[in-house]
């Protein structure tokens, strides 16, 4: 163990680690900002951008507000990209080396609640109304994803014969399915509530919350969210490509599977309002949840029949 | 020391001392405070070291406790005490009595006005008896006498509570009483079936209608005890009105080690469960509680109430566990109940701690408090966080393994409820995030949003009552990080379970950990840059230019699910659970009203009619007797 601490330490620092997928994560985001301005006949940000945002948030004032709970107020960015770090080099480790690494499936699903549970405390210890209501829309709206993403992990289960093993699970396309790819668009819309990102921010709901959950954040904390979720922007599709799309077997071909996956959210991101916190949770429980209901019989079925594309 | 001495030491100390010393001090007069104190305090600290000291002897294979206490002989039935030492009962005694270690250090201070504290003390040693004597016995029927003492203390523990709480308490009673019932008459029947009582020596298939009966019977004390739906009412009842240090001690702690050990020994010990009828309507109940207890949970205004209802529903993942079958499953549940035992005591004692100083447990009074008790919130995060499951804490991981022994009956059983897994294995891993939605709303109310200026003056806690706290919630984090060693040294040992085969997914907790720590290290890098950069200032919250005072800028958590719980469907259902249609002793009582409605009306006090029922009577009797037809 203590002769493995370099490795470990290089694996987290560097590679696949924070410098990575930063680096990764940051281009991701200028790729989400140029194609939006793009659909919306704007220029759009110049490649370095995100770069510089992230520069300038660290050297502005970080301010507090008063009657907040400070400890907690300054952990809760720390905890989610912490958070989101462990994901991404598990992921990545998972996705190159193809042999388990820290976790299965089930853990990486509980790691993914971690940054949202760590914007819900940090919004919630921020002693503003605002993010109060923030807080409560984005605890519903885990909930509201919550169910169809457990539905949509029975599938994939399902469909690789009770393994658990994510390095195993990326050894099959479960997507090439009736199930499969049910599961695989549900899931894909979680994601896009999980970034937070349209028709799903409703808890930043800048329009009328004002940014709503990160309301108060600014400086140096909002530097590290904004970090957080540019990590996010690789961690969670690369778990769809593990978990549904068969992994990283060629390089270019797992890239090009990530690249797919980012311009099917820039796509539903550009071409929906927002919804409701009410809207959101109906669809995801009863439209969401019927469809994978429906995808679980047929998994179960085929399964049963050794029917392979349902 | 020899193997006599030694049976009698355990023996006395473990179960006798503690009984008749809680006996004494119910009838101490109550201005004597010095004796109550020392005794009780020093008895179950007696206790747990014995405990240990057994556990570490039992475990080592250098000494088999089994001491027959007494032996009666009425007519041909021999009943004897026989206490002896099972892998499964001992390492629950060692906690069962820790718990009750932690929980009078936390009542000397929380308990500190009452004016029954003899009496308190007496009932709390009773309950370290009692649970002592079942977790020991190998006599069925001596099992349900420790059983009802720990029952009749139940009570008195809960009428400590003040005036409202005898109506608790005397619910309390009424509902496990009748559980008892139960189990009297399940052994009753085992006993029949099988011609003895001792438990090492019954293996019951269940093949026939009498086996089945008396299986569900002893099923029926075992949730009860343990507060799983539909027979749990009597959990938020008392929640509301007993001091919170009951409820840390009994239902959340005690009482689940009990009704899980009753369960865990019907399901492996007493029966051969080869019926899928039983298998389904376990886990039906097991998946069921988990959602119903979280649903309702999420809607409650009251902090301890909203507790109480969480206790109900992690039972659910216990019996989901244990009624899978399988070995990972049954060591999750198992291990289960001992982490919900730790992070539900630890939730109790710091909801206790917030009643006590801000004099209200109604989440839209508090708020705020995370400041003025720093070590209160830590704690109180810390538990949430693992009822919740989230990782690395420790109830992610019997989680986890409950899961896996869903996903493993699934792929390895046949069956109808091997055949539903994923109705189950949904319900358990959703139950998981209404529970983290039900803390979120707690956490938010009491220790976040904002201070209310009624709360200015709150201050922490004495030590006497953090210590316990942060004893469980260091046993949160330790469990979840290092989980193979409670695994390997209590469950796995207990159920006969060969360490390194049942779990069959991965977890490396320690290297996730420490990639954890690290990160954070990595952040706070970062912000220290950010913090030399430009200083911190502080400034007012940002209420887009509208002056507000404090009150009005305090949003409470128990608005939070309205959106869930005025959903068509759902609404309804929570109108009716509101109304208590879903309360089995409330239903009871209404039929027992019409029942004594019905006898009052025969009772009309007209001679003749009587004179006609009692001739009538007496013609059916002896149309009987005679054998007439």
């Amino acid at each position: 163990m203590m002769e493995r601490i370099p490795q470990y330490l290089f694996w987290i620092l560097i590679f696949p680690g924070f410098v990575f997928t930063v680096l990764i994560g940051l281009v991701a985001s200028w790729v989400v900002r140029k194609v939006s301005a793009l659909v919306q006949w704007r220029v759009g940000p110049r490649l370095y951008q995100p770069f510089v945002d992230i520069l300038k948030l660290l050297g502005k004032e970080t301010l507090v507000p008063r009657g907040s709970q400070k400890a907690l107020f300054f952990a809760a960015p720390l905890i989610a990209m912490t958070a989101v770090l462990l994901l991404s080099t598990m992921l990545w480790r998972i996705a190159f080396d193809r042999i388990d690494f820290i976790g299965d499936i089930i853990v990486a699903i509980y790691l993914m609640v971690l940054p949202s549970l760590a914007l819900i405390l940090g919004s919630s210890a921020s002693a503003s109304p605002h993010a109060a209501v923030g807080t409560s829309r984005e605890m519903k709206l885990v909930l509201a994803y919550e169910l169809p993403l457990a539905l949509a992990l029975v599938v994939i289960v399902i469909k690789n014969g009770g393994q658990l093993n994510l390095a195993q699970i990326a050894q099959n396309n479960v997507v090439f399915s009736i199930s499969g790819l049910l599961a695989f668009l549900v899931a894909l819309l979680c994601v896009q509530a999980k970034l937070g990102f349209v028709p799903f921010d409703i808890a930043e709901a800048e329009t009328e919350l004002a940014g709503g959950v990160l309301i108060e954040y600014s400086g140096a904390l909002l530097a590290i969210w904004k970090l957080a979720q540019a990590m996010m922007l690789v961690a969670l599709p690369l778990f769809l490509v593990l978990a549904f799309l068969g992994g990283f077997t060629v390089l270019w071909a797992g890239i090009a599977k990530y690249v797919l996956i980012l311009v099917l959210l820039i796509l539903i991101k550009n071409t929906n309002p927002r919804m409701r916190i009410d809207q959101a949770m109906k669809f995801f429980w009863v439209y969401c949840g019927f469809a994978l209901i429906l995808a679980v019989v047929l998994a179960g079925l085929g399964n049963y029949y050794g029917i392979g594309w349902l | 020391m020899s193997d006599l001495s030694l049976n009698m030491l355990f023996s006395t100390v473990l179960v006798f001392l503690p009984l008749v010393a809680g006996f004494v001090l119910l009838f101490v007069p109550n201005r004597i405070k010095g004796i109550t104190k020392t005794l009780a305090l020093a008895v179950p600290a007696a206790c747990f070291g014995v405990s240990v000291w057994l556990f570490i002897l039992t475990a080592t294979g250098s000494f088999a406790y089994s001491f027959s206490v007494l032996e009666i002989l009425i007519g041909t039935l021999k009943l004897n005490l026989l206490l002896a030492a099972k892998p499964l009962g001992v390492f629950m005694l060692m906690f069962s009595c820790g718990f009750g270690v932690l929980i009078t250090l936390y009542s000397f201070k929380s308990m500190a006005e009452s004016k029954r504290l003899n009496e308190y003390f007496g009932a709390l040693l009773l309950t370290v008896g009692g649970s002592a004597g079942i977790l020991l016995s190998e006599n069925l029927l001596f099992l349900l006498i420790f059983w009802e003492i720990v029952t009749a203390s139940l009570y008195l523990l809960i009428s400590t509570g003040g005036r409202k709480s005898n109506f608790a308490a005397t619910k309390s009673f009424a509902m496990i009483g009748a559980s008892d019932a139960a189990f009297l008459l399940g052994i009753v029947i085992v006993w029949t079936l099988s011609g003895t009582l001792i438990i090492s020596q019954i293996k019951l298939p269940t093949d026939s209608a009498l086996s089945i009966v008396a299986f569900l019977l002893l099923m029926v004390a075992a949730i009860t005890k343990a507060g799983a739906m539909p027979l749990h009412t009597w959990v938020p009842t008392s929640g509301e009105y007993a001091p919170a240090s009951v409820m840390a001690l009994l239902p959340a702690a005690i009482d689940k080690l009990l009704g899980i050990y009753l369960l865990v020994l019907i399901v492996r010990q007493l029966f051969v469960v080869n019926s899928e009828v039983l298998k389904l309507v376990l886990t039906i109940i097991g998946a069921g509680t988990i959602l119903i207890a979280v649903m309702i949970a999420m809607v409650q205004h009251n902090l301890k109430k909203l507790l109480s209802y969480h206790a109900i529903s992690q039972v659910g993942y216990m019996i989901l566990g244990i009624a899978t079958g399988t070995a990972v499953g049954i060591a999750g549940g198992v291990f289960h109940m001992l982490n919900n035992a730790i992070y539900k005591c630890c939730l109790f004692l710091c909801g206790g701690a917030v009643e006590q100083k801000a004099k209200t447990a109604e989440l839209d009074k508090l708020g705020g408090l995370a400041g003025k008790m720093p070590i209160t919130f830590i704690t109180c995060l810390i538990a949430a966080l693992s009822i919740s499951g989230i990782p690395p804490f420790n109830g992610f991981v019997s989680k986890w393994m409950v899961y896996q022994g869903v996903i493993d009956m699934g792929v390895n059983q046949t069956g109808i409820t091997a055949t539903l897994w994923p109705i189950w294995l949904v319900a358990a891993v959703f139950g998981s995030a209404l529970t983290l939605a039900s803390f979120v709303k707690l956490i938010h109310s009491v220790f976040l949003s904002r201070l209310p200026d009624k709360l200015k003056k709150v201050k922490e806690v004495s030590f006497l009552q953090t210590a316990p706290m942060l004893v469980l919630a260091f046993l949160c984090v330790f469990f979840g990080v290092f989980y193979y060693f409670p695994l390997r040294e209590f469950i796995y040992p207990a159920l006969d379970i060969e360490f390194g085969t049942a779990i069959f997914g991965t977890w490396d907790s320690v290297l996730a950990t420490a990639m954890i720590l690290f990160g954070i290290v990595l952040g706070l890098l970062i912000l220290l840059v950010g913090l030399i950069a430009r200083k911190v200032r502080e400034v007012p919250a940002w209420t887009c230019g509208e002056v507000l005072d404090n009150n009005e800028m305090i949003i409470p958590g128990t608005e939070f699910y309205k959106t869930v719980s005025s959903m068509k469907g759902l609404k309804q259902l929570y109108a009716g659970q509101e109304k208590g249609y879903f309360d089995a002793y409330q239903q009871a009582g209404k039929v027992g009203l019409g029942l004594t409605a019905y006898l009052r009306w025969l009772h009309s006090g007209i001679l003749p009619r009587y004179l006609t029922w009692l001739t009538v009577g007496l013609l059916i009797i002896l149309f009987i007797i005679c054998d007439i037809w």
